[in-house]
């Protein structure tokens, strides 16, 4: 109670405020912008934060996040073309809703289960995370390092749909985490005799070039990048669905809460998945299933929940334990670091204030999106018009600047735009860039305390099952090892039948 | 080029890498190269894995998408040309000329609308950084 109270405070200051509205706005613009995701949005924001206190980079980065989530249903009711890749079920409803002159109670619904969702899913991080921080507060070298595998078994197994290609993604991520000056020898890895990698590759332009400047260089490249074609749906009619409407939704609402927050939790799962989990259980339970996918009002409820409750729930695992489940929230990791907060318990102990913070602004940002949402989703449309070409040059000014200004060296740059380089055609040729970036995080962890835990039982591997509480996340890890394996064998099964 | 072909091209090219890898790892002092190689063994199964993947019989094999080289190739020298300039001449002159120069050959824009934007977004980017950030850019070792 006595971080509450001066975090919530801090919340209400007039710069606070104004922060989270230019994060919101900011936010709001990028997702419903096609092409732009929630990942970019936060890595271009990482630079502008880098003078600002912790507390307000924060809450900007958090701002972004959560209305870049609600920003792309906008085009994905009224252009049915998803901003972000967690508002593609909401086009399937949205879209025959708009033609149908029904985009503005489209908008409002969507609008209104995005805050209900946000919302809930930041009440489950009020609620969850410092009782699982105070557990993590318990773990030792072994459970930090079956915990990092953990994270890095199920962002490949997971999230990407090419497990192999994945893996290879995720090895490189491990390999570049290794460059460096090694911590308990001091002896130089892979830097071959540059001095500006004596420290390791340098993260936050790791992010940057292959979540900004890759979109960038695509952006650019494709002659009509980025360009909406057609007018889309004029915004008609009432801009808030009726009580009834909203009545028949809340079963729905609460069902894709939960589950969006759940699936955000677990490690690798994303928005996407989350939306067309709830969209299929919002069809399953409806009395009315046959009007899904033709203009029905519960299905925009049900993906916009979902997809914004996970916002709440990737931070959960982020903020308590230091492993971030997806790629926006492995970004965010940057943006802690770079202000001297490690991702683990200690954010609740050493950094309580600021935690909390952060925890009570995504709360404000939540309910900020959904005031400017209804009030200025219309005028949004407009910013969609912008061509590729002319926002990828302005991206890739932005995202050099920006990685310029975090350690003021030209080294950075070349190194962001050589991984812009390799994002672009690691999208092309469909290897995922989460893994190898999740690696990159995640193989510093998992070096140290697996060579601490290898010191303290003396090269002897059955330590990471003789312990209870790494022996639970061995057992995860069996688990998460042994889903994809499932799948891949049912999917074969039914592909014989 | 199909994706087939460049998934092989990408197992040979990161097979050989992570060997290196695995070899420089075994010869480093104490622990040192253990994680290292560790590392470079996930890679190797995973190349050998995507390899395998090649080799069978794969009816849905996609040519990859086409890729428009000259696009490719002008938004490269451009950014090429922004890292030199930002160096050489200083920031202000090669942020403005890099903008143009990607509106007016890849967005196609008019030139005085390309100019106004370039010049524009400069001023943007000035204010953020330069007034409001304090972020020493580079002044250019040629105009200073």
């Amino acid at each position: 109670m006595d971080v509450l109270l001066p975090a919530l405070a801090n919340v209400l200051t007039p710069l606070a405020l104004l922060t989270l509205l230019l994060g919101t706005m900011a936010g709001m613009t990028i997702g419903s912008l096609p092409g732009l995701s929630s990942t970019m949005g936060v890595a271009l924001c990482i630079p502008i934060t880098f003078n600002m206190p912790p507390d307000l980079a924060l809450m900007l980065l958090g701002a972004v996040y959560v209305s870049s989530v609600y920003g792309g249903s906008v085009t994905a009711i009224l252009l049915r073309t998803p901003g972000t890749d967690a508002s593609i079920a909401t086009a399937l409803d949205g879209y025959p809703l708009a033609e149908a002159g029904r985009g503005g109670e489209a908008l409002g619904m969507a609008t209104l289960a995005s805050l209900f969702g946000g919302l809930f899913s930041v009440v489950v991080l009020l609620v969850i995370a410092p009782p699982l921080s105070t557990v993590a507060l318990a773990f030792g070298p072994q459970e930090y390092t079956v915990l990092a595998i953990f994270g890095l078994v199920t962002i490949v197994g997971v999230a990407s749909d090419r497990p192999i290609k994945g893996m290879l993604a995720a090895a490189v991520g491990l390999v570049l985490a290794c460059v460096g000056l090694d911590n308990f020898t001091g002896i130089q890895r892979f830097t071959f005799g540059n001095s500006e990698l004596f420290d390791g590759v340098p993260l936050l332009p790791a992010l940057i070039g292959l979540f900004s400047v890759s979109q960038a260089f695509n952006l650019c490249v494709p002659t009509a990048g980025g360009v909406l074609t057609g007018q889309g749906q004029k915004l008609k009619g009432r801009n808030l669905p009726l009580w009834r409407d909203l009545k028949r939704c809340l079963r729905t609402l609460l069902r894709s809460s939960v589950i969006g927050s759940v699936v955000g939790i677990l490690p690798g799962a994303g928005t996407s998945i989350a939306s067309f989990i709830s969209y299929n259980e919002a069809r399953r339970h409806s009395s009315t299933p046959e009007r899904f996918g033709k203009g029905e009002l519960e299905g925009v409820a049900a993906s916009e929940s979902a997809n914004n409750a996970v916002t709440g729930g990737t931070l959960i695992p982020t903020l308590t334990l230091g492993i971030p489940g997806n790629a926006v929230t492995a970004v965010f990791v940057g943006g802690l670091t770079i202000h001297g907060m490690i991702p683990g318990p200690s954010l609740f102990t050493q950094h309580a204030e600021t935690t909390y913070t952060l925890i009570f602004s995504l709360l404000l940002a939540n309910v900020l999106f959904a005031v400017l949402g209804l009030w200025l989703c219309r005028y949004l449309v407009v910013v969609t018009k912008v061509p590729g070409a002319v926002l990828g040059p302005m991206i890739l000014v932005f995202s050099v600047i920006g990685t310029y200004a975090l350690r003021n060296e030209i080294f950075d740059v070349w190194l962001t735009v050589a991984f812009g380089v390799v994002g672009f055609f690691m999208e092309r040729w469909r290897y995922p860039a989460a893994p190898l970036v999740i690696a990159l995080i995640l193989g510093p962890i998992l070096e140290v305390n697996f060579r601490r835990s290898m010191q303290i039982s003396h090269w002897d591997l059955t330590t990471f099952f003789t312990r209870p509480l790494s022996l639970t996340l061995s057992l995860l890890v069996v688990a998460a090892l042994a889903y994809p394996i499932w799948n891949q064998w049912r999917r074969h099964r039914a592909a014989l039948d | 080029m199909t994706l087939v072909k460049i998934d092989r091209g990408v197992a040979l090219l990161f097979g050989v890498a992570f060997a290196a890898v695995i070899a420089t790892g075994l010869g480093m002092r104490g622990d040192a190269g253990v994680f290292p190689a560790i590392a470079g063994s996930l890679g190797i199964i995973a190349c050998i894995g995507l390899a395998l993947g090649t080799l069978r019989s794969n009816p849905s094999d996609e040519p990859s998408a086409p890729l428009e080289v000259r696009r490719l190739l002008i938004i490269c020298l451009c950014v090429l040309g922004l890292l030199v300039l930002m160096v050489t001449a200083g920031t202000f002159i090669a942020l403005p000329l890099f903008l143009f120069a990607g509106l007016r050959w890849l967005a196609r824009l008019r030139w005085l609308t390309s100019l106004l934007i370039s010049l524009g977004f400069t001023a943007m980017i000035y204010l953020i950084f330069v007034q409001l950030l304090a972020v020493p850019l580079p002044s250019g070792w040629l105009t200073s």
